[in-house]
């Protein structure tokens, strides 16, 4: 239930801007929901809304949901690898019964035939060696199974219950997949986020290269994977209230369903079923679940069968005790990382932390000894193990064109938060139930080092977010920056197991092992050099592209990485191939080895493969683990600090993201950071970031705001574009829930 | 057990954990990571010979947040603005040339792992390094 209400009041001079048409959606014929300096009522909001009950599962419960998963398994004949983690990522058991498979082959595209578990002999889509596609990692079952139930928990919310279906549904080249000439999911990209490199997800443990090391005790934590798309990983429900997420793989596959419009055989289908069963009881209220939440016309997908129980073969009120089942039928994985096993026995089944608790990593800022830094009501932050916040809002060290004068404030940090939460609270949500929720999402703010100056976010935003938003206001800052083009051009290509030893990702004889189906040559990744997207970018929209002489939003930036342009325009009429982004892989090229795939998806994985692989082969015990800072490495990095000194990472520090939502900050034309939104529909982040920044800037009145309309990127018709020009952000229609403005970005 | 099944027989090395004759640059230099034993001390040493050292400073990044410490001469440690013309003075110890920065004796609490950087200050301009340092888990190396 929400309550109260209250408009903020603005006594602020017109900026010279005012009245700027921005290359907004929408139409309709009033003037936005800023009238040069009128908010209109309705479009910001600062009442106080209901936070998320305080809640999470035993160790007693999570035993429970392992043990019916298990039974369900047992009784397919299909046993599997089991992951259960909370809300906040902490991984509360790994359970591996005998006889599954244990490695992991990672695939999309091209035929591969698997030789080990059910799936023996089967051709599966994918490996074609490019990026993660047909990657075997050995032993990694338990990698798969975790990233599925950090997904399951990271997508969903109080408001919309989302599996690794849905992800699916909503990561490939077109919206339905399949459905050509349907621009790309929503959330493309987002299987690569939530990274082991990432330094604002916390580690349940690491190793530095000097040795192991403790690491937090909070979250969000990372994900070894990323996000998963294969089926398999669901939410965790509690009385309605969202707790964790359950991951199975049992066919040794961490794959994609490339086709969503048949019903998946009880074969493919089976990790899903297990997860199912698993979460008897523990289900998300019907209503929130994904088939009843539409996006673009598109109803979202949430399993593969009727009414989620017809498939199940097995009574979870049968399930034997999880006690009775350990060291019998299974056991409980150590796996590096994130999960320990002291015991071996049924005491090393964690319970979960409440989420909004501050052990869980989250809390509303006014709790706060110090009361909250914002004005908002409802902004919930990021705190470590004593309750303090990580990042609170701080000025910029950088030097923005040289000039420390023009870097962004703290006060100025707050009040771009501040402004992005009245937008969000305001606005009716996309993907949340029931219908006219307010939108629940994470903010970020950085300055142009990549530097995190502030992140806060509503109560019941979903987890994605909050690491995402970063990635977003991070992306819009580096490609809108004069040394981007500089940057990725040092980066080298990875095309041998060389080429990774000299960045120092170490490798076990120069090979990664392929048990799979090539145990004696082993397998590396293929990356290409950064220069090879520098010049792509050149040739597709302009000889000074990367310089900074373009202001890209992540609307843009996305343009620029799908492998169709104009966005999911698979071909053009005389049936001859669209091109590619130039930050995309292709989608038909010859050479295999180069196609796209939501395995490989171009700069975006180029740029953290080696930290990805880094990681794998920490979990697997033989190396040291990811830097913290995506592109960094013991041998070099990738993509250097811009200043070491006040900030030792990379300026893509938990790598780049490729879908809306995030614009660049300016100061008189000067680019000084970057602000990004994630968690909810892509055209209302585009929104809250967009409408965020100009009303920080009307607030302010000192020149902060959006980029001057000559230098964004919706000014840019790409050669070869069929005259079509990016975007530079799109707002829903009628997106406020107290207000009938039809046209929300009308005057940026 | 750990993970290693088919693999286990497999050896990874990596280059010792120590900073001993790192010596620092003005863009900054990555120096090598440190595990903080069980004494809690963390020390770090940088060849500086040939340089005129006018003052020595010490940050440290708590890992996985955006609070940069800068450690005074005492000991205590004071917010950082990232502003270079703001860095105050730490405290090291110079053996002909040899640095070695006290950078804690235990870690501030509820720090497990942080980038530490490392600095010092000539007559050219400043010479600064960052390696990360976590507190050694129980039983490892």
């Amino acid at each position: 239930m929400l309550f109260g209400s209250k408009l903020k009041k603005y006594s602020i001079a017109a900026l010279a801007a005012t009245g700027i048409a921005a290359g907004c959606g929408g139409g309709g014929g009033d003037t936005g929901s800023d009238d040069g300096d009128q908010i209109e009522p309705g479009t910001t909001f600062a009442g106080l809304i209901d936070f998320p009950p305080l809640d999470s599962l035993t160790s007693a419960e999570v035993q429970q949901i392992i043990a019916q998963a298990a039974n369900e398994a047992a009784a397919r004949g299909a046993p599997a690898t089991i992951a259960i983690s909370d809300r906040v990522g902490n991984i509360l058991a790994v359970y591996q019964m005998n006889g599954a498979p244990v490695d992991l082959a990672a695939v999309a595209e091209i035929p591969r035939t698997i030789d080990q578990g059910p799936l023996r002999g089967t051709e599966l889509n994918g490996a074609d060696g490019s990026g993660l596609d047909g990657f075997t990692v050995p032993s990694g079952a338990p990698l798969g199974a975790i990233a599925k139930a950090v997904t399951g928990a990271y997508l969903s919310s109080s408001g919309n219950a989302f599996t690794t279906r849905t992800a699916n549904q909503i990561v490939q080249e077109n919206f339905n997949p399949e459905e050509t000439f349907q621009a790309g999911g929503p959330l493309f990209g987002v299987q690569f986020s939530q990274l082991a490199c990432s330094d604002l997800n916390t580690r349940f443990e690491s190793d530095n290269g000097a040795g192991t090391v403790v690491g937090s005790t909070v979250g969000p934590r990372r994900s070894p994977l990323g996000l998963a798309a294969d089926p398999g990983g669901m939410p965790i429900y509690k009385g309605g209230t969202m707790v964790g997420g359950i991951g199975v793989i049992s066919d040794g596959v961490y794959g994609i369903d490339l086709s969503i419009v048949d019903i998946d055989s009880d074969l493919e289908v089976q990790d899903e079923q297990i997860a199912l069963a698993g979460i008897t009881g523990f289900e998300a209220p019907e209503e929130i679940r994904a088939f009843n939440i539409t996006v673009e016309g598109n109803t979202l997908r949430y399993t593969d069968t009727a009414d989620d129980r017809d498939r199940l073969v097995a009574d979870a009120a049968t399930a034997p005790s999880f006690a009775s089942l350990l060291g019998t039928q299974g056991q409980l994985l150590d796996v590096n990382g994130y999960y320990d096993v002291p015991t071996g026995t049924t005491a090393d089944v964690l319970p979960g932390v409440a989420y909004g608790d501050p052990a869980s990593g989250y809390m509303p800022a006014t709790d706060l000894p110090g009361g909250s830094p914002f004005q908002n009501p409802n902004a919930f932050i990021l705190v470590d193990e004593n309750g303090a916040p990580r990042f609170s809002p701080k000025s910029a060290g950088d030097a923005p064109s040289g000039d420390p004068a023009l870097r962004l404030k703290r006060r100025e940090v707050v009040q771009l938060i501040d402004e992005a939460l009245g937008v969000a609270l305001a606005g009716r949500a996309q993907i949340r139930r029931p219908l006219n929720s307010r939108i629940q999402v994470t903010i970020s703010v950085v300055d142009t080092n990549g530097e995190i100056l502030g992140v806060a976010r509503t109560p019941d935003g979903p987890i994605f977010g909050t690491d995402v938003s970063l990635q977003k206001a991070r992306t819009a800052m580096f490609f809108s920056s004069a040394t981007a083009g500089d940057e990725m051009d040092q980066i080298p290509a990875i095309n041998s197991a060389a080429a990774l030893q000299s960045i120092g990702v170490l490798l076990p004889d120069g090979l990664i092992p392929d048990s799979l189906t090539n145990p004696t040559e082993g397998q590396t990744l293929i990356l290409n050099s950064g220069s090879s997207y520098v010049q792509a970018a050149r040739e597709f929209i302009g000889p000074n592209a990367l310089t900074g002489e373009t202001a890209f939003s992540d609307r843009g930036n996305g343009n620029l990485s799908r492998p169709f342009y104009p966005d999911g325009v698979n071909e053009r009429q005389n049936g001859d191939p669209t091109p590619h982004g130039p930050f995309s892989r292709p989608f038909n090229s010859a050479d295999t080895v180069q196609n796209w795939s939501p395995f490989s998806t171009g700069f975006q994985f180029d740029l953290v493969g080696p930290n990805i692989l880094q990681h794998v082969l920490f979990t697997l015990g033989l190396t040291p683990d990811s830097a913290v800072g995506c592109s960094t490495f013991a041998g070099g990095n990738l993509l250097p600090p811009r200043d070491a000194l006040a900030f030792p990472r990379s300026a893509l520090a938990n790598g780049a993201q490729i879908f809306a939502g995030s614009v660049p900050i300016y100061r008189n034309g000067v680019l000084i950071g970057g602000l990004g939104v994630s968690g909810d529909g892509i055209d209302q982040d585009d929104m809250i970031s967009s409408l965020g920044l100009r009303r920080a800037g009307l607030n302010l009145n000192n020149g902060l705001g959006h980029a001057p309309e000559a230098i964004r990127s919706d000014q840019i018709v790409p050669v070869g574009g069929d005259g079509s020009r990016l975007r530079y952000v799109s707002c829903p229609f009628t997106p406020f829930i107290d207000s009938t403005i039809q046209n929300a970005c009308e005057t940026l | 057990m750990k993970l290693l099944h088919a693999l286990t027989a497999i050896f990874i090395g990596i280059g010792g954990a120590t900073t001993a004759a790192e010596r620092l640059e003005t863009g900054g230099v990555p120096l090598p990571a440190q595990a903080i034993g069980s004494d809690g001390v963390l020390e770090a040493t940088v060849d500086a010979t040939g340089d005129e050292v006018l003052s020595v400073h010490t940050m440290i990044r708590p890992a996985s947040t955006n609070i940069v410490m800068m450690r005074d001469r005492d000991g205590f440690w004071v917010n950082w603005d990232g502003d270079r013309a703001s860095l105050i003075p730490s405290a090291a110890r110079n053996d002909n040339g040899v640095l070695t920065y006290k950078i804690f004796q235990q870690p501030p609490a509820g720090v497990n792992a942080m980038t530490v950087t490392i600095a010092y200050r000539t007559p050219e301009g400043l010479k600064f390094g960052w390696f990360e340092a976590g507190v050694a888990r129980e039983g490892s190396n």
